[in-house]
């Protein structure tokens, strides 16, 4: 082997390690809390990109967040919520509202606060594990599709033929988290912080806009 | 069953709203306490969107934002405004704790270029003529499907289908692609097969022609496109033997668009056309001949005032098909005058003029031209006309040519999109 060769192939293998990396979900940390496994990521940001843009602009983005639960690899807990972000021009906060089941709100919230009070309302009710089951903890979270929305809203034969023909849509931004393998056991009770910082959070309803 | 499975078909395709999926619910949108400043048409001018529209929009102002009422809004702009893209923002207001909305529209250039086609004209002389096309848009592609049969255009009646793709945006929207396929059957007015009789230099009739046409077009800026292409016309001859020949050649064109609209509300609106047809031995045609026709619209209105001045000239080298001759004496020009009186198998040399005044949709116009050939006088010809031109392209007019004998007038009426 040349030592160009040598040096195309490590090329080769760094290329492969980043892209291995860049496929890495964020770590995702679980913590009990009562009768509740709570979860915290925070180098997960999902109050990002083109969503973000479209929050500065007025407009409100709606999240969907799904929690699983993998013993064994097979899928034994499943958690679907859906959040309305929207964004205060004025205030430049994030308020919250949870669409999917409908209740709790929040608002006056910097962006990560924004995002850890999503991510707290993604529980996990213990009954769910067994004590002694490994378990993996994955959370994917992307956002809904306004221009899917519009067509269906008009279900209409220009409507069909526009999905049918279209050229394939941008991508869905799509964001993940995943924790390692754990045992009940081994996961240790929340630490109480007692720091709320600036945000309030506001316990269901009622809401004031 | 059979009546419930159509049933439920015409229910899928033509329902005009069905279950809204995951609409977005009032109050979600904690900008909605914000009462709204001020509604902002960006990137077009008020004056293209209907009034009720813009009253919709004013009626914002003063009222708590509503993002669903918002949306409504800008889908009804995207409705109003087709040749624009539609957004909307909304901004943090001049005073505290107010919102201003913001609905920016972006033209979308290409549309400007689309040639208006006749949908149904009646004219004494003519008959009837009429084409259906049906467009499907799906983002930068467009596919269209047209039936036709019209005698207006040229010598010959033709009829048949049409069939479009068309590209608006290779990579860059400065860049588009179209292909075409259209096959037509003709049929010839009596005064045309007569005066080929004595005309042996002239290609004679045809029963069948199709057309395979290709071009590539490049908007350098939003007001000018110039294309190059080719067409592959083959004519399905009859007598004296059946044969097909070929009418192969290369396109070039150059559209020019520009409206100015100024303060004082005066509109103008100025057309440039060129357009090249050379059919060569090159790409193993059988008529060779290279065909030039410009054309250039200027209209000046000021409220409900139109004046309009069209000009047009044309030039045919070598030996072409008659349905690339040039004639007048249609719905469109030198109107009073039936084309086959005028020219019944066509010229190779064209040049016409129209002025044309409307108040409101009342039109009175004055046509001028004439066609001839090479080495040959030629006889000018005028007519004049009063009419009724609607802005939504219904027209009725009658047309006289200017003679001293035998001035029978000429009635036209029809829809023009």
């Amino acid at each position: 082997m040349t030592s160009n060769q040598k040096i195309l192939m490590m090329i080769g293998f760094a290329a492969y390690a980043c892209a291995q990396l860049q496929a890495q979900p964020n770590p995702l940390t679980v913590m009990r809390q009562g009768n509740h496994l709570l979860i915290t990521a925070p180098q997960l940001h999902f109050l990002d990109g083109k969503p973000l843009e479209q929050l500065h602009n007025g407009a409100s983005v709606t999240y969907i967040f799904s929690l699983t639960l993998e013993p064994g690899g097979a899928s034994a807990f499943h958690l679907q919520r859906r959040f309305i972000v929207s964004y205060d021009l004025w205030e430049e906060r994030f308020s919250i509202i949870q669409a999917e089941p409908a209740g709790r709100t929040a608002s006056h919230l910097a962006a990560a606060a924004a995002e850890s009070w999503c991510l707290e309302n993604m529980q996990i009710p213990l009954p769910a594990l067994k004590p002694d089951n490994r378990f993996v903890v994955r959370l994917q979270c992307t956002i809904e599709d306004a221009e899917q929305n519009e067509i269906g809203a008009g279900l209409t034969l220009a409507g069909l033929i526009d999905v049918l023909s279209r050229k394939k849509r941008e991508e869905l931004p799509r964001w993940e988290a995943a924790s390692g393998t754990l045992r009940l056991s081994d996961v240790k009770g929340k630490e109480e912080t007692g720091d709320s910082g600036q945000e309030t959070v506001e316990k269901p309803h009622p809401r004031r806009y | 069953m059979r009546n419930s499975i159509a049933v439920t078909l015409v229910w899928i395709l033509f329902l005009p709203a069905g279950v809204s999926a995951g609409a977005q619910k009032p109050g979600t949108n904690v900008n909605e306490q914000y009462p709204v400043e001020s509604v902002e048409l960006a990137g077009v001018s008020q004056t293209k969107i209907s009034k009720p529209l813009h009253e919709d929009m004013q009626k914002m102002v003063g009222e708590k934002f509503n993002q669903e009422r918002a949306n409504e809004i800008a889908k009804k702009l995207r409705g109003e405004l087709n040749d624009y893209s539609v957004t909307m923002k909304v901004k943090r207001g001049d005073k505290a704790e107010h919102v201003k909305v913001v609905f920016a529209a972006e033209r979308t250039w290409y549309k400007r270029f689309e040639a208006p086609l006749p949908l149904v004209v009646y004219h004494s002389k003519e008959g009837f003529s009429g084409s259906l096309d049906i467009a499907i848009k799906a983002h930068q592609s467009v596919f269209a499907f047209g039936l036709v049969d019209t005698a207006d255009e040229l010598l010959e009646r033709y009829a048949g289908y049409r069939l479009r793709y068309e590209n608006r945006k290779i990579a860059t929207d400065r860049l588009q692609f179209r292909l075409n396929f259209d096959s037509y059957h003709q049929s010839f007015n009596a005064a045309t097969q007569q005066a080929l009789t004595s005309a042996p230099d002239v290609p004679g009739v045809y029963r069948a022609r199709q057309d395979f046409a290709s071009s590539l077009s490049v908007l350098p800026y939003r007001d000018l496109k110039l294309s190059a292409g080719t067409s592959f016309v083959r004519l399905q001859i009859q007598y004296p033997q059946p044969h097909t020949t070929t009418a192969y050649a290369g396109t070039a064109g150059v559209q020019y668009r520009h409206r100015t609209v100024s303060a004082s509300g005066l509109r103008q609106n100025f057309k440039f056309d060129y357009g090249l047809r050379t059919a060569t031995r090159t790409l193993e045609s059988d008529y060779v001949y290279t065909r030039q026709l410009v054309s250039a619209d200027y209209t000046l209105a000021k409220r409900r005032h139109l004046f309009g001045a069209h000009f047009m000239a044309g030039n045919i080298a070598g030996i072409a098909p008659l349905f690339e001759r040039f004639s007048l004496g249609n719905s469109f020009t030198l109107r009073g005058w039936n084309k086959f009186d005028v020219a019944p198998m066509g010229k190779t040399r064209l040049a016409y003029g129209s002025l044309e005044y409307r108040h409101r949709d009342f039109q009175l116009f004055y046509d001028v031209g004439s066609v001839w050939d090479k080495g040959q006088d030629s006889r000018v010809r005028h007519s004049l006309g009063i009419g009724f031109a609607s802005r939504d392209g219904f027209f009725a007019s009658l047309a006289f040519p200017v003679r001293l004998h035998n001035v029978t007038p000429i009635f036209m009426l029809g829809f023009r999109n």
